[in-house]
């Protein structure tokens, strides 16, 4: 067994492809782009080295420091609301007997919606005036209670986030649905002869055995989160006031608008340490768990 | 380390330069290299006439890709055909690429490492200032001159950098207030002329259960436009270049009146209510859709205001100067207008394409062109015509507003550092959304300011 | 059978209440393509007066969609299939070799990918691919300047993807494989590949999706305007002074009806069939 599994040649040849391909076009731009970080650099003209002076900047830049905690609203409602309903509406899914293939298609046509049509398409849901969701409030409810869901910096991040929801939570649950349809029937079997029933199936077998599929989107929301850009940049663009900006949004404005490439690049790098030890939290956290199980 | 990113460059750059020798050398094989896979990608080329001495290829990047710009490439491929006819062996490579990528991103990285196309759109302003100061841009000065095109021009301030022309726009625009004529008619109200005008007139559109001003106000330089022009009749133009200069501060009593002066709208809720969520095409929607009674906008949506898209309301927008404002400091008939969106040059080109340039430049910027897109594209012409016949009634009461203009200035951000500029643009949202003072605002648009002079 | 007794009522009306907040939009958009610019702008959320389908003749047309989804088709599933081989080889290899201090130092090499910003990136990943030759052609300006790098920037997530599916197979198929006499390559082809098509169907369609939609890497490559991809024409009624709504929305319907194609069959077709060969298995 273990010569079949630990043959060199093969090993290489299967890694090499993706490591060449990754070094070029991925770790080479990435060395490039922190590199700019440490210039005062319009992006055109000669650049002046600057040492740590983009970083020290950064640590006092209240607008970096609003958009950081904008992310990490993003993140806590991805993994406060979206990752449970993920779970719930997959789990029914998997229980329904019927139409099962209807909701499985149903629950992921927005996922093939480009972001940018998404935030048209919200924008319009949203409209004050004559947005669906505000006309269907003054139809139930009192006039006042309409909002203004994208211009009130109290709900524009909220705003963003139910359109953000509303175009991921498919993928994930066709992820989901994929590891609960590949548990193998014997084990259901097995504990359904132990007197299991349905829901405590759910609890007991379902949810253990699609662990490893929770940690992948534990970290795809995680990471995607922290460096989200397109739908915050196209819905608000970090407005109104900078108060839906997020790392990404702030960082491109910085280094393509306001001209301070090498800035924006420093931005870059925080943002690469801080997703990299919010990761490396999350991989600690559910390795610990499973010890523990 | 420095010296290491100057070979890297160095190497990119040659590499470059020995790629678009390759092009320029007319091997009509050589210039076909990047379609390896699809053989068939420019019949242009494959009709080429045999190789020559005079060959000379240019490539010329636009950004007019977008449905709403067919005319105006329409009229560019015209004048690049009719050019091509009249030079056997000049090519010209159109490229067209998505103007915010481009500007951004695209010719940002293709001037950094020092190979533009040789023909490109280019913003005057910071933009243009930047690629002057790295030396990528041909100076047109002798050419302009050769031709006898210096005078024609409506203005090339924004493309002059120390006295040399390194642009020439191919139109401008103008901002003021575009109305909706049904809704003053009914309520039987009057162009307003002055400051008190304008708000009992808005008072009244108020009233009456419209929207006074249309706004959309996500994007910060929308709403920048109605305040540059509040600001100017407070202060005047050049107290822009002061504080720039440190000579004036944005605290300054009249800065903070200009501030005052624009909450006023704000507070009278006289704006599109949950303006700040929305985008700019959302703006003309709510003049078009017969909401919105006015619209602060420039010129460049004249197009839509007269088209199809108008419904019953096509010929009734209308097109007014903004209203003086009693004590202020300001040109109080003067416009906001600028000639901004032009072509420009590389400065690798060599003696043949220069000459080759020079041709494309004569036959592009004549009267005939100019007129075309005014009439066709309803772009307001950069050069100076003399025959106005046939543009449309909008395009009209347009001209005859800046005719009547005083004077007419840049934008702020053509003017303040692109950092205060954003700075300007929230502080504006902030007064939006009624979040902050004016004086308030003025402090921290002023501390910006200080920031981006001392970095000078 | 025995289940068929709990009540599954409920479930289905709370699915359905989800599918149609999740579809109405979608609902609007498709009205929309059958109305004009002017019904948009005045009557927003009523039905369109007749159903004619300028919207998608002159989508079709001005956005060039028969030339762009033909050059969309050919970069998405060239670089999908790329990805999705070495993605897959690479997964295997380090999920199921044994090289274990290496396996865990590329799969953490790897996992970076995840965490990069992507838009730090567009102005040095430009400059490098105007630079770069392939077989004495340059790369700028091909269709393979796009495939590279899109499967280049899919291949994180999708080895992270497919290594959580390989690494939960049970070692027992394996040393079945092994017994049978197959090396690393048989059992890679033979063993492990079928077992992980539902993996491999998922993160397929995911990076479909995201290849499909990609707008700015496209417009930084490509200048040949025959080689353009789809968002291209999408773009074209959007242009951020004024947006056609009317073709817009006849172009999104036009340009997602594929994808879902895509998705409806891999559906259908494997991940089904899969589950249920699995189980007899």
């Amino acid at each position: 067994m273990n010569r079949a599994l630990k043959n060199p040649i093969t090993y290489v040849a299967f890694i090499i492809p993706t490591l060449a391909l990754y070094a070029l076009f991925f770790v080479y731009p990435v060395i490039v782009s922190f590199f700019y970080g440490f210039f005062q650099w319009d992006g055109i003209t000669e650049k002046v080295f600057i040492g740590f002076d983009n970083f020290v900047r950064l640590w006092q830049d209240e607008v970096f420091r609003k958009a950081l905690l904008n992310n990490f609203y993003f993140m806590a409602f991805s993994l406060i609301v979206n990752i449970p309903l993920v779970f719930l509406i997959s789990i029914i899914i998997s229980k329904v007997r019927r139409m099962r293939d209807f909701y499985k298609s149903a629950v992921f046509v927005p996922v093939v919606i480009s972001t940018a049509t998404v935030a048209i398409l919200f924008g319009v849901l949203y409209n004050y005036d004559s947005g669906m969701i505000n006309q269907f409030i003054r139809l139930v409810a009192p006039e006042d209670w309409a909002r203004e869901w994208l211009s009130d910096p109290k709900l524009a991040m909220l705003s963003i986030l139910i359109a953000n929801a509303w175009q991921n939570i498919g993928f994930f649950i066709v992820l989901c649905l994929a590891a609960i349809l590949n548990i193998p029937k014997e084990i259901v079997e097995a504990s359904k002869l132990d007197g299991v029933n349905g829901w405590q199936e759910t609890w007991s077998i379902t949810l253990p055995l699609v662990r490893p599929i929770m940690f992948v989107m534990l970290l795809l929301t995680v990471s995607g989160t922290m460096k989200v850009l397109d739908i915050v940049q196209i819905m608000t663009n970090g407005g109104p006031f900078q108060s839906t900006e997020v790392m990404s949004t702030y960082m491109l404005k910085v280094g393509f608008r306001s001209l301070e490439l090498g800035y924006g690049s420093a931005i870059g790098v925080a943002m690469f340490i801080i997703i990299l030890v919010l990761t490396g939290i999350l991989q600690r956290i559910t390795k610990s768990e499973e010890v523990q199980y | 380390m420095k010296k290491r990113s100057t070979i890297i460059a160095t190497l990119l750059v040659s590499i470059m330069m020995v790629a678009s020798a390759c092009g320029s050398n007319g091997n009509t094989e050589a210039t076909n290299t990047p379609a390896t896979d699809n053989s068939t990608n420019k019949p242009a080329e494959a009709t080429d006439p045999p190789v020559e001495a005079k060959d000379v290829t240019l490539s010329l990047r636009h950004t007019q890709i977008k449905e709403t710009s067919k005319t105006r490439l329409k009229i560019l491929e015209d004048v690049v055909a009719k050019t091509q006819e009249e030079n056997k062996g000049l090519t010209f490579k159109l490229e067209g690429i998505d103007e915010i990528v481009n500007r951004d991103q695209k010719l940002k990285a293709e001037m950094a490492a020092g190979n533009p196309p040789d023909i490109f759109e280019v913003f005057g302003g910071a933009d243009l200032n930047l690629y002057v100061k790295a030396n990528r841009m041909l100076d047109l000065t002798p050419i302009i001159d050769e031709l006898g095109l210096k005078d024609k021009f409506a203005s090339l301030d924004e493309f002059t950098v120390d006295g040399k022309v390194y642009g020439l726009p191919f139109g401008g625009y103008s901002e003021a207030i575009f109305y909706n004529k049904k809704i003053f008619s009914e309520l039987g109200l009057e162009i307003p002329t002055t400051w008190a005008q304008l708000l009992d007139v808005s008072g009244k559109i108020k009233t009456a259960g419209y929207t006074p001003f249309g706004l959309a106000a996500k994007d910060g330089w929308v709403n920048g436009m109605l305040w540059n022009t509040v600001m100017e009749r407070n202060v005047g133009i050049d107290a822009f270049s002061k504080v720039v200069s440190g000579e004036a501060k944005w605290t300054d009593e009249n800065f903070v009146k200009g501030f005052a002066s624009y909450a006023e709208l704000v507070n009278k809720d006289y704006f599109t209510k949950g303006a700040l969520g929305l985008a700019y095409a959302d703006q003309g929607a709510q003049l078009l859709s017969g909401k919105a009674a006015m619209v602060f906008t420039g010129t460049w949506d004249a197009n839509r205001f007269s088209g199809d898209e108008a419904g019953d309301l096509k010929g009734q927008i209308g097109y007014f100067a903004f209203p003086s404002i009693e004590g202020g400091a300001g040109d109080q008939t003067s416009i906001n207008a600028s000639y901004s969106n032009g072509f420009g040059f590389s400065a690798n080109l060599n003696e043949d394409q220069v000459a080759a340039a020079k041709k494309f430049i004569a036959n592009f910027y004549t009267e005939e062109v100019q007129k075309r897109t005014l009439v066709e594209d309803k772009l307001l012409p950069s050069m100076k015509l003399s025959d106005l016949s046939g543009v449309d009634p909008l395009t009209t009461e347009i001209l005859t507003v800046m005719a009547n203009a005083s004077s007419s200035w840049k934008a702020y951000d053509a003017i303040v550092q692109p950092a205060v500029g954003a700075d300007i643009n929230v502080g504006i949202q902030e007064l939006i959304g009624k979040v902050s003072k004016p004086e308030k605002v003025a402090e921290k648009v002023q501390a910006s300011q200080d920031k981006a002079n001392a970095a000078k | 059978m025995e289940r068929s007794r709990s009540p599954q009522w409920w479930m289905h009306l709370f699915l359905m209440g989800y599918v149609v907040v999740l579809l109405f939009p979608l609902l609007w958009l498709f009205m929309s393509s059958f109305k004009t610019n002017r019904e948009i702008t005045v009557n927003t959320w009523a039905l369109p007066t007749s159903f004619n389908f300028d919207n998608y003749i002159a989508a079709w047309e001005t956005a060039n969609i028969g030339k762009y989804a033909w050059n969309s088709t050919f970069v998405t599933v060239i670089a999908c299939v790329l990805t999705l081989l070495f993605a897959a080889m690479t997964s295997f290899a380090i999920a199921r070799m044994k090289y274990k201090k290496t396996n865990k130092a590329i799969y953490q090499f790897i996992l970076l990918g995840l965490i990069v910003p992507p838009g730090a990136l567009f102005i040095p990943l430009y400059r490098l691919v105007q630079g770069i030759k392939l077989f004495g052609q340059p790369l700028y300006d091909t269709h393979w300047s796009l495939i590279l790098v899109y499967c280049t920037y899919a291949l994180p997530i999708t080895v992270f993807i497919i290594y959580a599916f390989m690494l939960s197979i049970p070692n027992e198929l394996e040393e079945a494989g092994i017994v049978d006499g197959l090396g690393a390559t048989g059992l890679f082809f033979k063993v492990i590949i079928p077992i992980s098509l539902p993996a491999l169907v998922t993160v397929f369609i995911l990076n479909f999706i995201s290849n499909w939609n990609e707008y700015i890497l496209s417009q930084l490559f490509i200048t040949s305007e025959s080689l353009k991809t789809l968002p291209t024409g999408m773009a074209t009624f959007n242009d951020g002074y004024r947006t056609n709504f009317a073709s817009l929305s006849a172009a999104v319907i036009i340009s997602i009806i594929p994808v879902l194609a895509v998705y409806v069959f891999l559906q259908r077709q494997i991940i089904e069939g899969m589950t249920a060969g699995s189980v007899k298995g």
